[in-house]
This record gives C-alpha cells, sequence and structure tokens, in this order.
C-alpha cells in the first residue's frame, strides 16, 4: 500500500472538482465522450458498431458497422429511433455503404434531430438470413465549435465590403439615380446624398450591432442547454467498518426517482466506481442502494483515505444514461475489525489497490495465486482509432484460468484518463448500457442480443473490448475478472498519441 | 410593316445593347426577373422539404434554384456594370449611376450586393449548422443575411424594370409588368419571412398577424400603386403574390415524398405546401383606387392623407376579409387540394390544435397598435414610392 501523502488542500480540492465539473458540462455519460461502442450479434452474425456523436443537436451521426462474423452479407442498413417513437416513427433504413479497402466494414450517417435517448436499429440481410441489433444513443448537445481564425477574418472582410457597399448604393439612390439621363449631380444633390450616406452608416451600424448581440444570445442560450449530468453530492461519514459513502442528487431538475424511474441495470440501479484522486492507486466498483428518492449509498470499502473520484452510471427507463461525477474525500483507513462488525455489503462489491499511475506492469499484471493478467497490445495506441483491446488470463504455470461471470459478465473494464477528463465503463459487449438496450429490444419486439463472448465463442479465459481513444494522453485501464469465487482488478497503464 | 422611332434606334445602336430611353426590354432585365423568381421558388421549395423530407444536402433542387437565382442575378448584373463601364456609349453612361469608379444602372449594383450577401451567408450558414445544430426556425442570423442578399435581388429587379418604366418615351407595357411583377415577387418574400406570424390561418384573428401585417403591407401597396405608370400597380403585385404562391400549393402537392428523418409523427406522402396566400388583392384594389385619384401635381399634404387613407382602409379590409377566410380556412370545406388547409409537417404532432385559432383575438390594444403601424407604413411607403417614380437610373 502506497503511504499516504499529504492530501490537496481545499482549494486544489475544490479546483479539481471544478475542473471535474466543468469536463462534465461540457460531455456526457461516461465522462469526456458519448460515442457508443457495441459489439454483439445480430441474428446469426456477430457485429461491431461504432456510433460516433456529433455534438450537436440536430446533428450527424456517424456510423460503422463491421460484420466480425457470418457470411454471405449483402445488405447493413439502419434506422433512427427515438425512444418514445421507436420503429414506428422511424424513417425508411438508410442503407450502409461497404467501405472501401476494409472488407466487411460498413459505413452510414444518420440525423439525431432533437435531443434524448435515441438507438440505432441495426439490420444484416444475407445468406445466413436477417439479423438486427439495437444500439443506444444519447442525442445530446456536448460542444460548441470555434470558429476558425481564417473564416473570421474572411467573413469580417466580407461584411465591411457589403457595409461600405450598402451606403455607396443609399447615396447613389437619391443622388445620381433620380437625376434625369445626362444630367449631372448639382452641389445640392450631392449634399444630400452625403447626408442619407451618413445616416444609413449609423443605421447600418446599429443593425449590425443587433446582429452581433442576436449571435450572442444564440451561443450564450446554447452553451446553456449543452448537456450536463444531473449534479450530485458525495460525502463519506463515519470511519473504519462504519464509513458509508452517500451519493445525493442534488440538481433542481432531479424530481425524484418516482417521476424519472430508474433501469436496473444487472439488478442494480446505479453502478458506482471510484478511482483514487492523485495517483489512480484504488480503484472500487460499487453498487450503492437507494435511500430517498434522490439518496443512495454504500459502505465505504476498505481503501486507503484520501480523495476519490467518484462516477455513478444510471440509466432512465427511457434508455438514457447518465454518469454522475463527484470527488469525495475518505478517511484514512483504520484496522479492519473483527469480520461480523462489517458492514452488509452487496456481494458484487469489489475493491482493490493497485501500484501508482505510471508505475504498473505494461502488459501483464499478478493476480493473487501466482495468476497472470496480460495485455496482448496491438502496437500503439493512437486516438480516435478502433481498437479491440485483448485480455488473457493464465495460471502462473501458463494454462488457461476459466473465468466466472461477474455480474453476467466475463469482465468488467474501466478505463480512465489520468485527470479524469475521461472515463468509460466497459464491457465486451462495448460501453452500450445494457439495460438500455434490452429495453429498446423488448419495446420493439427485436431478438435479445446475446453477449459477445457467446457469439464469438472464444475461449473463456480471453476477454475482449471494443474501444476508441477519444483523445491523447496517459491512460489506465482497470480490467477486473472472477476467478476462483473472487474478483479480482489488474491495471494497465497506456500513453495514446494522435495518429 | 413600319418601325417605331425607339425600335429603329435600339436597332441602329449597338444590337446587343438597348438604349435607356428605349421601351423595349433588354435581356438582363428578363434574367434578374427570372432570377428573383427563381430565388423565391427556390426559398418555399426549401420550406416545403424541410417540412416533408426533413433531410437535405447542399444540392437539392430547392438549393439550386436558390444559388441560381443568385448567380444568374449576379453574374448579368456584372456583366452589364462592365460592359457599361468600359465599352458603354456616352449615352449609356448617362443613364447609369457610379459606384466606386464604375457605372450602371442602379438596380444592377442592389442586385451584385445581393449575390455577394447570398454568397457570403453560405459558410457562416455551414459553421452555424456545425456549431449550433441545424435550424428549427427560418430566421437564424445567417438566414437573415441570406434574406437580406434575396431581398436586395429582388429590389434590384424592380429598380431595373423601374427605370426603364420611368424613362421610356413610350408606354412600356412590359417593363410597367415587370415593374410590378417583381414588386409581387417582394411582398412573396416578405410574407414568407413573416410566416410565424401571418401565414397560418390559425394565427389571422390575433393581434401579431395584425401588427405584423400593417408593418409590410401599407408600406408596399402604397409605394407600388405610388410609382407603378399601370393603374393598378398595388392589384398587379398583390396577384402576382397570390398566383405564385397558389401555384406553389398546387404544384408541391403533386409531387410524392416521404419523411426522411426521425421522429416521424406524421406519415406524409406528397410535398407539405405553403399555406393558401392572404387575399391580398381586396386591400390592394383599395389603395390603388385611393393613390391613382390623386392628380399629377398634388402638394405633400394632400399626397400624405391619401397615402394614410390607402393604408388604414387597405388594413381595415384585409382584416375583415381575412377574418372570415381565416374561418373558412380551418373549417372542414378548406381541407381538399385546392386550399390544402390539412397538410402539416411530418414531425408535428397530429391534434385538435391544427384546426384552432392559436391567439387570442384582436383586441382594443391591439387595433390601436395595428393602426399606429399602418399610418407609419404607409407614410414611409408614400415616401419610398416617391422616389422610385424620380428613378431614372
Amino acid at each position: 500500500m502506497a503511504a499516504r501523502r499529504g492530501g490537496p488542500t481545499v482549494v486544489g480540492r475544490l479546483a479539481r472538482l471544478l475542473v471535474i465539473g466543468a469536463i462534465a458540462l461540457a460531455t456526457s455519460a461516461h465522462v469526456g465522450t458519448s460515442n457508443a461502442y457495441f459489439e454483439g450479434t445480430a441474428g446469426p452474425y456477430g457485429i461491431r458498431v461504432i456510433v460516433r456523436t456529433p455534438g450537436v443537436i440536430p446533428g450527424l451521426a456517424q456510423i460503422s458497422v463491421r460484420v466480425t462474423s457470418g457470411t454471405g452479407v449483402e445488405q447493413v442498413s439502419v434506422r433512427p429511433l427515438r425512444a418514445d417513437v421507436g420503429l414506428q416513427g422511424a424513417p425508411p433504413p438508410d442503407i450502409a455503404q461497404p467501405v472501401v479497402g476494409e472488407p466487411n466494414l460498413y459505413s452510414a450517417e444518420l440525423w439525431l434531430m432533437t435531443p434524448g435517448s435515441y438507438s440505432v436499429h441495426v439490420n444484416v440481410v444475407g445468406d445466413g438470413g436477417d439479423g438486427t441489433a439495437f444500439v443506444p444513443v444519447l442525442a445530446i448537445a456536448e460542444r460548441r465549435l470555434d470558429m476558425p481564425l481564417a473564416m473570421a477574418v474572411g467573413l469580417g472582410l466580407a461584411t465591411i465590403f457589403l457595409f461600405v457597399g450598402a451606403i455607396t448604393v443609399f447615396g447613389a439612390a437619391v443622388g445620381e439615380s433620380v437625376l434625369e439621363v445626362g444630367v449631372v449631380a448639382g452641389a445640392k444633390q450631392r449634399r444630400l446624398a452625403r447626408v442619407v450616406m451618413a445616416v444609413s452608416a449609423l443605421g447600418l451600424a446599429v443593425i449590425l450591432w443587433g446582429g452581433w448581440t442576436w449571435w450572442g444570445a444564440v451561443d450564450a442560450a446554447y452553451l446553456d442547454r449543452l448537456y450536463r449530468p444531473y449534479s450530485a453530492a458525495t460525502a463519506v461519514t463515519g470511519s473504519g467498518n462504519e464509513a458509508m459513502l452517500t451519493l445525493t442528487v442534488d440538481d433542481p431538475a432531479w424530481r425524484g426517482r418516482d417521476w424519472t424511474p430508474l433501469l436496473p441495470d444487472h439488478g442494480k440501479l446505479m453502478h458506482m466506481f471510484l478511482v483514487r484522486d492523485d495517483d489512480l492507486s484504488a480503484f472500487a466498483h460499487l453498487h450503492p442502494s437507494p435511500v430517498d428518492d434522490r439518496s443512495f449509498e454504500v459502505p465505504f470499502p476498505t481503501l486507503p483515505g484520501g480523495d476519490y473520484r467518484v462516477y455513478a452510471d444510471i440509466v432512465f427507463e427511457s434508455g438514457f444514461a447518465q454518469t454522475l461525477t463527484g470527488l469525495v474525500r475518505a478517511p484514512a483507513a483504520t484496522e479492519a475489525g473483527a469480520a461480523d462488525a462489517g458492514p452488509v455489503r452487496d456481494p458484487d462489491d469489489s475493491w482493490a489497490e493497485l501500484a501508482p499511475v505510471g508505475a504498473a506492469h505494461p502488459d501483464a499484471h499478478q493476480l493473487t495465486g501466482g495468476r497472470v493478467v496480460r495485455w496482448e497490445r496491438e502496437g500503439t495506441a493512437l486516438t480516435d482509432q478502433e481498437t479491440t483491446l485483448r485480455f488473457s488470463v493464465t495460471e502462473a504455470d501458463g494454462s488457461p484460468v476459466t473465468l466466472e461471470p461477474y455480474m453476467g459478465m466475463l469482465s468488467h473494464a474501466a478505463i480512465t484518463r489520468d485527470d479524469g477528463s475521461v472515463f468509460v465503463h466497459l464491457h465486451p459487449s462495448g460501453s452500450i448500457n445494457m439495460a438500455a438496450q434490452m429495453r429498446f429490444e423488448q419495446v420493439e419486439g427485436g431478438a435479445m442480443t446475446a453477449m459477445a463472448e457467446v457469439a464469438t465463442g472464444d475461449a473463456t479465459h480471453r476477454v475482449t473490448f471494443p474501444f476508441v481513444f477519444p483523445e491523447p494522453g496517459d491512460y489506465r485501464m482497470f480490467v477486473q475478472v472472477k476467478v476462483a469465487g473472487s474478483v479480482e482488478t489488474a491495471v494497465f497503464d497506456v500513453q495514446v498519441v494522435d495518429p | 410593316m413600319t418601325m417605331t422611332a425607339d425600335a429603329a434606334s435600339a436597332v441602329l445602336e449597338r444590337p446587343h445593347r438597348v438604349s435607356v430611353t428605349s421601351a423595349a426590354t433588354p435581356w438582363y432585365l428578363w434574367a434578374v426577373a427570372f432570377a428573383s423568381t427563381s430565388v423565391i421558388v427556390g426559398v418555399i421549395w426549401d420550406i416545403s422539404w424541410h417540412r416533408t423530407i426533413g433531410r437535405d444536402t447542399f444540392w437539392t433542387p430547392a438549393h439550386l434554384a436558390i444559388y441560381l437565382g443568385g448567380i444568374v442575378a449576379g453574374l448579368s448584373c456584372g456583366w452589364l456594370v462592365l460592359a457599361t463601364t468600359f465599352a458603354g456609349s456616352e449615352a449609356d453612361k448617362a443613364g447609369s449611376v457610379s459606384f466606386w469608379g464604375f457605372r450602371g444602372p442602379l438596380g444592377a449594383w442592389v442586385c451584385i450586393w445581393g449575390s455577394f450577401a447570398m454568397i457570403m451567408s453560405g459558410p457562416l450558414d455551414d459553421w452555424w449548422h456545425n456549431a449550433y445544430g441545424l435550424d428549427v426556425e427560418i430566421l437564424s442570423p445567417p438566414h437573415t443575411v441570406l434574406a437580406a442578399g434575396i431581398l436586395a435581388i429582388q429590389v434590384g429587379a424592380m429598380l431595373i424594370a423601374l427605370a426603364r418604366q420611368n424613362n421610356a418615351r413610350a408606354d412600356a407595357r412590359v417593363q410597367q409588368f415587370l415593374f410590378v411583377y417583381a414588386g409581387g415577387v417582394l411582398i412573396l418574400m416578405l410574407a414568407t419571412l413573416g410566416t410565424e406570424y401571418i401565414t397560418f390561418a390559425n394565427d389571422q384573428h390575433g393581434t401579431p398577424f395584425f401588427v405584423v401585417s400593417a408593418f409590410v403591407f401599407p408600406f408596399v401597396l402604397v409605394g407600388l400603386a405610388r410609382s407603378a405608370r399601370s393603374r393598378w400597380g398595388a392589384t398587379g403585385a398583390a396577384a402576382s403574390y397570390m398566383g405564385c404562391t397558389i401555384a406553389m400549393v398546387w404544384i408541391l402537392q403533386l409531387f410524392p415524398a416521404q419523411a426522411m428523418l426521425a421522429p416521424i409523427l406524421r406519415q406524409v406522402d406528397h410535398m407539405v405546401p405553403p399555406a393558401f396566400p392572404l387575399l391580398l388583392v381586396i386591400p390592394a384594389l383599395v389603395v390603388d383606387l385611393i393613390m391613382h385619384r390623386l392628380p399629377a401635381g398634388a402638394g405633400r399634404l394632400r399626397q400624405w392623407s391619401a397615402a394614410l387613407s390607402a393604408g388604414l382602409a387597405a388594413m381595415l379590409v384585409l382584416g375583415v376579409v381575412q377574418w372570415y377566410f381565416a374561418e373558412f380556412l380551418i373549417s372542414e370545406s378548406a381541407r381538399n387540394f385546392v386550399f390544402a388547409a390539412d397538410q402539416w409537417d411530418y414531425n408535428s404532432t397530429p391534434g385538435d390544435w391544427q384546426y384552432e385559432f392559436w391567439s387570442p383575438p384582436l383586441n382594443m390594444a391591439g387595433a390601436g397598435w395595428t393602426t399606429l403601424v399602418a399610418a407609419t407604413s404607409a407614410t414611409a411607403g408614400l415616401w419610398w414610392g416617391n422616389w422610385m417614380s424620380r428613378v431614372r437610373r
């Protein structure tokens, strides 16, 4: 266990909270990216779907579908479904175009017209028959584009040109244009023209100022409407075995769970992740239970004291998923008491203390009993590139380990950037929220999408996660697997660079 | 076959240019009249496209009609000013205005300005959509720049026709018609910009309809009545506005289409047409009758009182006529091909609201504002019309 360093000051802590909050202001569920990755099946075909959301609404989402198994694919098509109207209110399918040079990769674009919970309905037709899958997507306004300097300069020059041109026109209108053909303008005429030009210059200046103010108002309204998850207050009360972490949604827009019912995901209303703030040396995967209509609590795990970043995933009935964020200070852990004095914990709660960020082995992590988790790297990690993260778990002698399901999955992963600006909770089926996906399947009457590991038929000591690193920087990946009845967490550090 | 003096002089001068005083119609006047029409047809078509199909690209036919109008206006007027400046005869130059060292008719400069404004709005609009999302309203700042450009092209077309109408020694019927027609296209553009307030029958009992109409129509109708050589300047323009709109209402419905964007709240199977036009010919007729009773040398006060009577009478007549017509449009009898009162966007929820009035009816305060605005508008229209009747170049 790393020695506890002096914690950050109140100001530092506040600054950190503001950073996380500010980033949460500009980003979305799964902090740092609202792109959706899904790996699973569409009928008899294995598919991997990546939806890159546009960041503005209405905006164009980029969809890529890779058929990973199954042959004789004739056509891949996509349709956007808004949660409340579903297939009924969806336009005819868009045929995805095969990508030149890449076998089995198809791409399409779909407009997301209103903010809210959507799903992309993917249909694959071929020799093996028909297959569909639903990929939940959040349509949210997340960012505001900056205007490139060249365009700003060009527009400025064009405005000046039009301004001067308009004034000249007004001058000519009262000056020369009312003169009979062949007559030359007299002094009085010219003076009148100049007066009119001066007045119109003033008038146009007022109009330009009005237009500038209007633009500012639209911009301010847009920034105000940018998606942000509900704000939540987190705190740890008590100490030792009594330590409880409470999360309270204090956002006035949250009207209590009865108003916005939550969908349980693998039987849990909330999946909460803790990452130690300064050196990412502790990780927890917890399942708080509701106390009232806006608070959740969970016993704090036996981890060192200090500041922890909190990421809490919830899903609403519409399929809209959110990650609530916060920063919480935990007291120094006292020695664990007798086993029967401990709090009642959810049996699926898991946590681990790990090497500080940067000090982990790059591609092998030792578990208990000599087992090893290996990361089968595919070269340098690049920003915005579709990648498959492959991990295998073996005994000390190299023989494969049989992984046990942990909440229905062979593995859970959490990927975070060292500054906390990106946090994604991944399953082998991708980053999409599975409860949201099941909700769409149930409502639209589609077949249940099978888990990737069953579809791909991989040996059960290996797990893969589809992912795209959204930003360059230093990342830490936490990979959780269940072996011999207990959940263990492996860490891998990776540096992501721009291609 | 005899030739009039004008026709002879037109032939004797350079064959590709028509004398400024000739009653013959130069090609560039047809070009800007076409451009002006193409632009507004494109705008109305594009609105229908967004209400029906939803999804569009840079190259849809509706957008192409808009770009074509801008390009034709810009290029033809650009050619005209270059030809006048560098190859024009003394007579040509004497019949043009000076602009930054170049020479050309005023209307040509206005069209060129409009063409530039339209072009400038393109990249700004593209960035705007990427930054703030696609527009859900007609008027955004970039669309306002585009609207200014379109209005300029329409006014430019009017001015080119106007100068020829005013200069022609003989009675230039074609030029008069083109001036009045161009005025009608301007009315159509203004009515389209005011869609949110005046287009739908469901709005036509409310104060905003009256106030916005009082702002726009007396100005245009009085101005046209005052400056058109024809006796029926305002009526002709109103008839052009109504005729173009009705043509689009009927033609658009003939084209099958389906919505291509979610959420689809209503199934549409053909292009959603614009609303039936206002019965503007009736108030326009009243304006023409009043304004043309003015003797030729009437003093300012006499002119002003005529303009005020015309403007106020027009609003009163429009208010009454449209009040009852709006009730008809909301009723079941108008839900057919001719009046298209049952045609709504793919993303508007079906409901009772479609056939109800959406705003409280005009009250005394609203009537007061309407009167005030109409009087101001008519006064401005008179001033504008007087200026237009003097335009020679």
